[in-house]
């Protein structure tokens, strides 16, 4: 570790290409469905040498001369070894046969190493670890997991979003079978829109994204179901005390299956009117109500041996209620979020394969108010449509990717609605934005030599926003822009970086670079993530976002006894970075979201420690991000630096897992972060008989330091022809009550001199236990 | 494996105590004043000027005694005459002391230029008088418990921009009452008839005590005034920080405007004001 490395590096680019070392290449597919499997370990019985399959099933890996037995694994297959006698560089395609035995017991992918998989610039995450941490009342959830990753901030009790590396939740892709999800999150963080069921592996990007990905400066989330053709009718149910949810597999011909997984959850029958209760004693008290349902189907064909289609069709809506009794307020906020796409992926040759996808992406949200007679709301809508195609090409040292994609949006951000009475308000005509995007790339990922491999890419992107448009002027007056007219445009290039260097075989250092744009913008309004927060396109006034983010990491496996490592170091900086003056009732006011908004710039740089125990009846792993995130803004805080709200200076996650017994299995996370800055009230006067909060400097305040611990214990049955387990969870098991909310209430007389003031929290979720049953049928 | 495990451990101590360093700046607390000044038509102007307090999380009456600057000079102008409020109790409005004009009277379409000097400090403000305009019916709803809802209709004058401030109170009452959401801007309904419920107001934000209803039979005073931009936008940041405060879903600005000029916060804004006794029924 503390040879010098540039030296090294020296020596090796001039010993490029060794003699006697030949190259294999191959893929790895399933024998039924013929889809490409990937993360399929191949090693070599004599050397510790080993590699791991894309997502096209390829791998390469560099041999002796002469004879080699070859061994590849994955854990939903059966091991294949082959022997191997290798003159001049091969290429050849597997075959792995489907392990039924293990389809039943969802396993970790422990087998995969950290060197391989971090490399890659992505966490991979499969559905068995989404298992290995405790369950929220019974139900285990993919963005829950993400955040006990390093650099994941969780935004405090009742956030939904993910903050990563200091970056807003809204500079994140999230895309779910190619398509964008626009709100990945049912409400309040604790269910993401994913159904564990439906998600084979997520590919979790934090720094130099890949070229193929565009649209957002911070961080890509790619979640895939499982694209591959069932061979045999499965049938999963799953109850707990606030959710069912159903899993169907079924094979039409030995070519074609379907796939739904579907989950609707009834709180407001068991959680909500608990934790009413239990929260509600006096005047200031709120009232909630929370439900969701998600709708996942899917189709795999297997047109010939090359060919393979997936269709696949997401909805999920959600409907929330929040009452504050004291005002007679009620606040309503539902949404939707759908998605489609069509993928045909087609192997062209042994070297060359074609992924096309076209693919569709709806949101919708409503926010309403009620007090009384005046009801006042927004709605905001958006819709995409895009074509995404890429062709891959393996040739000896270079993965060649290039490929196109084409975007179209429609924005339909906040359209104010109000009723006072029997008059409805005239908010004019709404916004509309139209707004299109075509980018080129290319990448190659280079193995440039044993120790040393390069992904360099680029990307070229046309961002226009078009007509239909109008652009209401102060005085009410109207300028109406064709369907064909452009009225702001902008080309711009991002290159993206990564070098890979191994120090010896269970040592790898990595530096990552990648200049990312960000074209469409989620605007921050409400105090907490709530998905009031809207989307909205670059306009004129409203520039495309642009950051640069840098890692440098070393990562370590001991293989032996099971563990892996690694520190990343990263820093960010980016420009035209959002803050939204005001709260949602000036969307009421005033039309012009631009006129709202603030731009400035954002920095951020920290420290990821990771640490993982993948061997033996203990596993698991400990995350600690040291960070600091700032913001500057000419129009905030009188131009001065101020931390970003999701500022985390110590973000610590533990998540361990126990085999107790074959059938029983417990499992913890501890998690401790530094509270959300936020804005204090500094002093207050009196006017018109009220007390007034004046407040001090932005976000100079901190919530209290965020912990939290959940356990869960599962126990398997085994009955005959079906399987089925039970699992206990408790949440919040020591009940921290984390605030999400600090407001601050005057209460006494002025007349009679005694005034107080009281500060309030809001916090949400008390010690929560929940149990779940859970059958599979074959 | 140890060499690293101590590497990584140093360069954690490094890094903590590098995080740790930073002791947080205290909030500061800047003194201002506060004016809260009105000019209605046919009345005489009055103004109120305290300043702002630090954050305490109890106020007692030594501190709501100190908070009135009462040895300020306080005048007001239309353009022609100036006149010299005079200082004097009232036992209306907190904190009990106010400036007073005895000369000068508002009128429609009025410009009225506020100026308050204080131990070298001077603060300015302007507001005008807009139009008159009138409700054109009152009537109640029954609610349960014999309570009755008020409702009101007028005309929005489509040619002119208005701006709208609604109150409340009990004929035995001393000063009126805003009602819940008071503030109207015609943006939204040029020229259109506008129907409104109307909800009660909180007498302030001091209480959570609040009844949105009349009582049968209760003597009604219903005062709509015509304001202008500044006032609208004044009153409806009050509103805003009083009612969304505290609720994470909509949050509030977290700044009341103000029309201000100087070392001071507040509001000074003229009212075109009609009163109407009504008979809850």
């Amino acid at each position: 570790m503390s040879k010098p490395f540039l030296v090294l590096l020296l020596l090796l680019l001039g010993f490029n290409g060794l003699a006697q070392k030949v190259f294999l290449e191959g893929v790895v597919l399933a024998d039924s469905g013929r889809k490409a499997i990937s993360g399929a370990r191949v090693s070599l019985k004599s050397s510790q040498q080993q590699t791991v399959t894309d997502q096209n099933g390829y791998f390469k890996i560099q041999l002796d001369k002469g004879k080699t037995e070859l061994r590849i694994s994955h854990m939903a297959y059966a091991e294949l070894s082959t022997a191997l006698s290798l003159r001049k560089d091969h290429h050849r395609t597997f075959y792995l046969k489907t392990n039924t035995q293990f389809l039943n017991e969802v396993q970790i992918s422990g087998d995969q190493g950290i060197l391989q998989s971090n490399l890659n610039n992505y966490h991979l995450l499969r559905a068995a670890d989404l298992e290995k941490t405790p369950a929220f009342l019974g139900v285990h959830d993919l963005i829950k997991t993400i955040k006990t990753l390093p650099g994941i901030g969780n935004g405090g009790e009742g956030n939904a979003g993910l903050f990563v590396r200091g970056s807003n939740s809204g500079q994140n892709l999230v895309l779910f079978n190619h398509s964008v999800v626009y709100n990945p999150s049912h409400l309040l963080g604790f269910f993401s829109v994913f159904n564990s069921n439906a998600v084979e592996q997520v590919k979790f990007y934090k720094s130099g994204i890949p070229s193929e990905y565009g649209g957002r400066l911070s961080a890509v989330i790619d979640i895939k179901s499982n694209q591959a053709v069932a061979d045999s009718l499965r049938l999963e149910a799953e109850l707990s005390v606030l959710a069912a949810s159903l899993n169907l597999k079924i094979p039409i011909t030995k070519n074609w299956s379907f796939a739904t997984s579907m989950r609707k959850t009834f709180m407001n029958h068991s959680v909500w009117p608990i934790v009413n209760r239990l929260g509600n004693r006096d005047e200031s008290s709120n009232q909630m109500r929370y439900d969701f349902y998600d709708l996942n189907f899917s189709s795999a064909l297997a047109l010939t041996a090359k060919d393979r289609l997936f269709a696949t069709f997401y909805m999920g809506a959600d409907d929330f209620g929040f009452d504050i009794r004291r005002f007679q307020i009620n606040n309503g906020m539902d949404w939707q979020n759908n998605a489609a796409s069509l993928n045909w992926n087609r192997i062209v040759s042994d070297k060359i394969v074609l992924d096309n996808t076209l693919s569709y992406s709806g949101y919708r949200f409503n926010f309403g108010m009620q007090q009384e007679g005046f009801k006042a709301g927004v709605q905001s809508a958006i819709r995409d449509f895009s074509y995404h195609s890429a062709l891959q090409v393996y040739l000896d040292q270079h993965q060649l990717k290039a490929g196109i994609d084409l975007n179209q949006h429609k924005f339909k951000p906040n359209t104010p609605f109000a009723r006072n009475g029997l008059t409805d308000f005239d908010y004019g005509i709404a916004n509309t934005y139209f707004a299109d995007e075509g980018a080129l790339f290319l990448s190659d990922d280079y193995q440039f030599s044993e120790r040393l491999s390069i992904y360099a890419g680029l990307r070229l992107t046309y961002y226009r926003h078009t007509g239909p448009y109008n652009i209401t002027s102060e005085d009410a007056s109207v300028t109406h822009f064709p369907r064909s007219k452009t009225l702001s445009d902008e080309l711009f290039l991002e290159p993206s970086f990564t070098a890979r260097y191994h120090l010896n075989k269970q040592t790898a250092l990595k530096f990552a670079y990648s200049r990312n744009v960000q074209t469409i913008h989620l605007i921050p309004v409400t105090a907490s993530n709530f998905p009031s927060d809207f989307w909205m396109p670059s306009i004129n006034g409203v520039p495309p976002e642009k950051g640069n983010q840098y890692s440098l990491g070393i990562f370590k496996e001991w293989a032996d006894s099971g563990y892996e490592g690694y520190i990343d170091l990263y820093a960010r900086d980016s420009k035209n970075a959002i803050e939204f003056s005001g709260g949602i009732m000036n969307l009421f006011e005033n039309l012009r979201i631009e006129d709202h908004i603030y731009l400035g710039k954002g920095k951020s740089y920290g420290a990821e420690f990771f640490l993982k125990k993948k061997k033996g009846k203990f596993t698991g792993y400990l995350s600690y991000t040291l960070s600091r995130s700032e913001r500057t803004f000419a129009e905030i805080n009188e131009g001065q630096v101020f931390p970003f709200k999701y500022d985390r200076t110590h973000d610590l996650s533990l998540v361990s897992d126990y085999k107790l017994s074959p059938r029983w299995n417990l499992s913890a996370l501890f998690t401790l972060a530094t509270g959300n800055a936020y804005t204090k009230p500094v002093s207050r006067y009196l006017i018109a008989g009220n007390v007034v909060n004046e407040y001090g400097a932005y976000n100079s305040s901190r919530m209290p330091l965020y912990h939290r611990l959940d356990l869960s214990a599962g126990y398997q049955f085994h009955t005959g022809k079906y399987k089925s387990s039970l699992s206990l969870s408790v949440y919040n098991v020591y009940n921290k009550k984390n605030p999400m909310f600090n407001y601050y209430m005057a209460r006494g007389s002025l007349s009679s001199g005694r005034v107080s003031v009281q500060e309030k929290s809001i916090a949400l979720l008390p010690v929560l236990p929940a149990i779940n049953y859970k059958v599979v049928f074959r | 494996m140890m060499n690293f495990c101590r590497s990584v451990f140093f360069v954690l101590l490094l890094l903590m105590a590098y995080s740790c360093k930073k002791p947080d700046k205290p909030a500061p607390y800047k003194p201002r004043f506060v004016v809260e000044g009105w000019i209605e038509k046919d009345d005489y102007p009055y103004v109120i000027v305290t300043h702002n307090l630090p954050f305490f999380t109890a106020i007692d009456s030594a501190q709501l005694a100190e908070v009135v600057i009462r040895y300020a000079k306080v005048t007001v102008s239309d353009g022609t005459e100036t006149e010299v409020l005079t200082g004097m109790t009232d036992k209306r409005y907190f904190p009990y002391f106010l400036y007073r004009g005895t000369s000068l009277k508002g009128v429609t379409g009025g410009n009225y230029k506020l100026t308050v000097t204080y131990a070298g400090n001077t603060l300015e403000a302007e507001t005008s008088i807009p139009k008159v305009t009138p409700l054109d019916s009152i009537w109640f709803v029954p609610r349960p418990k014999n309570n009755v809802q008020l409702n009101v209709r007028f005309k929005d004058a489509a040619a002119d921009k208005n701006y709208y401030r609604m109150y409340t109170k009990l004929e035995k009452a001393k000063v009126f009452t805003p009602t819940l959401l008071s503030n109207q801007n015609d943006q939204y309904f040029n020229g259109q008839e506008l129907q409104l419920q109307v909800n009660r107001g909180q007498d302030n934000n001091l209480t959570s005590k609040h009844d949105p209803y009349f009582m049968k039979g209760d003597t009604v005073m219903v005062k709509f005034s015509g304001i202008p931009q500044s006032g609208f936008e004044f009153w409806s940041s009050l509103q805003d920080e009083v009612l969304n405060g505290s609720n994470p879903l909509v949050g509030s600005t977290k700044a009341l405007k103000t029309n201000i000029k100087g070392p001071g916060v507040g509001i000074w804004c003229g009212y075109a004001s009609t009163i109407y006794r009504v008979i809850a029924q």
